[in-house]
C-alpha cells in the first residue's frame, strides 16, 4: 500500500514541474477518488520535513572560531561551489584556525589541525 | 646526513606543502538501535565502505538503498543519537597487520586487547579479498600434522586444505584445535586461531593453555566475544583470515582455526533481519552459503610462482543434537574438503577425541599424507570398518566363532590406541610405529586396559634407544625401515611383557 511518505515525495516532485497547479490538482484528486484524505496530515509532515532537509542542506554552514570578513566567506563561497546560497556562520572553540564548512551534504575541512596533521604524515611518510 | 642537510630537506618538504581543503561526503542519522544505523544522504557511498560517527565509532555501509545505507556500527553505537553526521572515509574496511601481531590477542578491528601496547603496522590489510584464481593455486600435496593419531592417520589434513571440525557442545572441538595448534610447533606454521561468540573466560583458558605449550610464538587470537556487538562477530573471521593472508603474501604457511561459524551465521542473521533483508530457511538471509563460502575460499595452497604459501582452514560447527543435516552443518560441508565429526555418544563413552571415524573423511588430505603414514593407515582403516560392523555382536561374545572374536579384539585395540589425552600431540613416525605393531598384530599378546600403558612406554623407549629410526620414518618408508621397526617392536615387547 502507498504511504505517506511517498505521497509526500511525489507531491513535490510535482510542485517542481512546470505545469505544477495541474498536477497538484490531479494528486489531489487521486486523493480523494483513494480515500487516502485521512493520511493528508502525515503527507503534510513530511512535506515539512522535506522542505526544511532541503533548505539546510541549501545553506552553506562555516564554522570557525571567530567571526569571518566577508572577503573570507567569498573564498569559501568559491572553493565549495555555493555562489548564491545563504550563508550560516557558527562559532565554534573547537576550531583553533581556519574553519569547517558543510554544504549539500559535503564537508569542507579547511582547518589548521587537519592541515597540520597532513603535513605530520608527509613528513614521516 | 648531517643535521644542517636535514634540517634543509624539511624545510623544503614544508615549502612544497599546499594546503589544501579536505571534501568528504556526510550523511545525517536517521535511525539507529540494535548496532545499526540507517544513513541519508551518502548518495555516493561504496558497498563495505567504512563510515565515521561523530562520535568517532566506525561503521561499515552494508545496504545501500535508494533513499538511505544501512550501515553496522562497529563499536558503541549507545552515543550515536539521531540527526548526527556520518562521514564517508572513501576507505573499503581493512584491518593494520604486522609481523608484531604475532603473539597477541586482538579484536576484529586488530586493536589489542592483551593489554600488551600497541601493535607495529606493515600494512593495511583489506578484510573482504578476493580468493585466490585457479591458476595462482596448487593441489595439496603437504601434510599438516595434528598431533592427534586418529586424524593425522585416518583423516589427514593437508597444508592449505578446508577442514570442517564438527559436533555438538561438550564434545571437544576446540580442544581438537587447539591441541592443533599446539602441534605446529617447529613446523613453519603460523596460526591465527578466530573465536567467534564464545565466552571471555574460555578463550583465555585457551591462550593460557597455548602460552604455557609455548604455542603463542606462532599464533595470534582474534576474539569477538558473545559481549561483543554482532557486526564485530560477523567481521571477525574475515580479520583472521587477512591477517593470514598477510603471512601467505609473505610465502608463508598459515593456519586459521574459526571457532564457530554457527555463531556466525547466527550473527549475521541478526544483522541481516535487523537490517530486514528477506529472512530464508531457519531466518538466515538468502546468501548466507556466499558468506562461508566466499570465507572458506581463501584457504589454499599458492603455487612457487606466487610465493608457495598456504592457509590451512580449520572452521567449527556447532550442531544441535548430532544433527548434520541442518542449514549451516551441510552448508559447511559442502563447502569444505571433509568434516572431522566428533559425537557425544563415543565422548561419553570415554573414547577422545570423540570423533566418529565412519561420517569423518578428508577429500584432500590422503595425497598430502606421509609415505610411511599412507602404507600404516590403510589396513588399520579396514580394521575399524570391520570392527563397526561386528560391534553389534559384541555381546554374544562366548556364541561368536574365533575369527570373529579376533576381529573385534583387533577392532577394540584400535579404537584404544586412537585414544588420546588432551594437549599431548604424538609426533608422526611414533604414530607410525604404534600403527604398524597394531596392524602386524604385534600387540595381540596385550590386553586392551593396558594398551594405553603399551604405547606411552613404548614413545619412550623409541626416543630413548631408537631416535635414528624415528628419523628415518620421517624421511619415508622402505622395506630397511619395516624390518628396523619390526625388530624394535619385538625387543620392546619382550621387556613389557616380560
Amino acid at each position: 500500500m502507498i504511504n505517506s511518505r511517498t505521497l509526500a515525495e511525489t507531491a513535490v516532485i510535482l510542485s517542481q514541474k512546470s505545469d505544477a497547479p495541474k498536477h497538484i490538482q490531479a494528486f489531489i484528486e487521486y486523493m480523494n477518488k483513494n480515500n487516502l484524505n485521512g493520511i493528508l496530515p502525515q503527507v503534510l509532515d513530511h512535506i515539512k520535513r522535506l522542505s526544511s532537509k532541503t533548505s539546510e542542506e541549501e545553506t552553506l554552514h562555516i564554522y570557525s572560531k571567530y567571526d569571518l570578513a566577508k572577503k573570507d566567506i567569498d573564498r569559501i563561497r568559491t572553493a565549495t561551489g555555493a555562489h548564491d546560497a545563504h550563508v550560516e556562520q557558527h562559532i565554534d572553540n573547537s576550531v583553533i584556525g581556519g574553519f569547517n564548512a558543510t554544504y549539500k551534504g559535503y564537508m569542507y575541512d579547511g582547518s589548521l589541525e587537519t592541515q597540520v596533521i597532513r603535513l605530520k604524515t608527509m613528513l614521516t611518510r | 646526513m648531517n643535521t644542517e642537510t636535514l634540517i634543509k630537506k624539511i624545510e623544503t618538504q614544508i615549502n612544497n606543502f599546499e594546503t589544501n581543503v579536505d571534501v568528504t561526503e556526510y550523511g545525517i542519522v536517521q535511525s539507529i538501535g540494535d548496532g545499526i544505523a540507517r544513513v541519508s544522504g551518502l548518495s555516493h557511498c561504496k558497498a563495505s565502505e567504512m563510515i565515521e560517527f561523530d562520535n568517532g565509532t566506525m561503521g561499515v555501509a552494508l545496504n545501500l538503498e535508494e533513499d538511505t545505507v544501512g550501515i553496522i556500527v562497529l563499536g558503541d553505537y549507545l552515543s550515536i543519537k539521531e540527526g548526527d553526521k556520518a562521514k564517508r572515509t572513501g576507505n573499503i574496511l581493512a584491518i593494520p597487520v604486522g609481523d608484531a601481531i604475532v603473539g597477541r590477542v586482538v579484536d576484529p578491528l586488530a586493536h589489542p586487547i592483551d593489554g600488551k601496547g600497541d601493535i607495529a603496522k606493515d600494512v593495511d590489510q583489506l578484510i573482504e579479498r578476493v580468493a585466490p584464481g585457479v591458476m595462482t593455486r596448487e593441489p595439496v600435496s603437504v601434510p599438516m600434522q595434528t598431533g592427534i593419531k586418529v586424524i593425522d592417520a585416518l583423516v589427514p589434513i593437508g597444508r592449505g586444505q578446508r577442514e570442517l571440525i564438527i559436533g555438538d557442545r561438550q564434545t571437544g572441538k576446540t580442544a581438537l584445535a587447539i591441541d592443533t595448534i599446539i602441534n605446529q610447533k617447529g613446523q613453519h606454521m603460523k596460526c591465527v586461531y578466530v573465536a567467534i561468540g564464545q565466552k571471555k573466560s574460555k578463550v583465555m583458558r585457551a591462550v593460557r593453555r597455548l602460552e604455557t605449550a609455548g604455542a603463542m610464538e606462532y599464533t595470534t587470537i582474534v576474539l569477538a566475544g558473545a559481549s561483543d556487538p554482532s557486526s564485530l562477530q560477523y567481521i571477525a573471521p574475515y580479520s583472521g583470515v587477512a591477517i593470514a593472508e598477510y603471512f601467505l603474501d609473505k610465502g608463508e604457511d598459515v593456519l586459521v582455526v574459526y571457532d564457530d561459524l554457527s555463531k556466525h551465521a547466527a550473527a549475521y542473521r541478526e544483522i541481516s533481519l535487523l537490517l530486514r533483508r528477506p529472512p530464508g530457511r531457519e531466518a538466515y538471509p538468502g546468501d548466507v552459503f556466499y558468506l562461508h563460502s566466499r570465507l572458506l575460499e581463501r584457504a589454499c595452497r599458492l603455487n612457487a610462482d606466487n610465493g608457495g604459501g598456504s592457509i590451512t582452514a580449520l572452521p567449527v560447527i556447532e550442531t544441535q543434537g548430532g544433527d548434520i543435516s541442518a542449514y549451516i552443518p551441510t552448508n559447511v560441508i559442502s563447502i569444505t574438503d571433509g568434516q572431522i565429526f566428533l559425537e557425544a555418544g563415543l565422548f561419553n563413552k570415554g573414547i577422545r577425541p570423540a570423533i566418529n571415524v565412519g561420517f569423518s573423511v578428508s577429500r584432500v588430505g590422503g595425497s598430502a599424507q606421509a609415505k610411511a603414514m599412507k602404507k600404516t593407515a590403510g589396513p588399520m582403516k579396514l580394521a575399524l570398518a570391520q570392527y563397526r560392523e561386528l560391534e553389534s555382536f559384541a555381546q554374544f561374545d562366548s556364541d561368536l566363532d574365533a575369527q570373529t572374536k579376533a576381529t573385534l579384539d583387533h577392532g577394540a585395540k584400535s579404537v584404544e590406541l586412537l585414544k588420546q589425552k588432551q594437549y599431548s600431540p604424538v609426533s608422526m613416525p611414533k604414530q607410525v610405529a604404534a600403527i604398524y605393531a597394531l596392524n602386524n598384530k604385534m600387540l595381540d599378546g596385550i590386553q586392551k586396559e593396558k594398551v594405553q600403558a603399551w604405547e606411552q612406554e613404548f614413545y619412550s623407549f623409541l626416543d630413548a634407544s631408537k631416535s635414528s629410526l624415528l628419523t628415518d620414518i620421517e624421511k619415508g618408508w622402505t622395506e630397511d625401515i619395516e624390518q628396523n621397526l619390526t625388530s624394535a617392536i619385538t625387543e620392546f615387547n619382550d621387556v613389557f611383557t616380560g
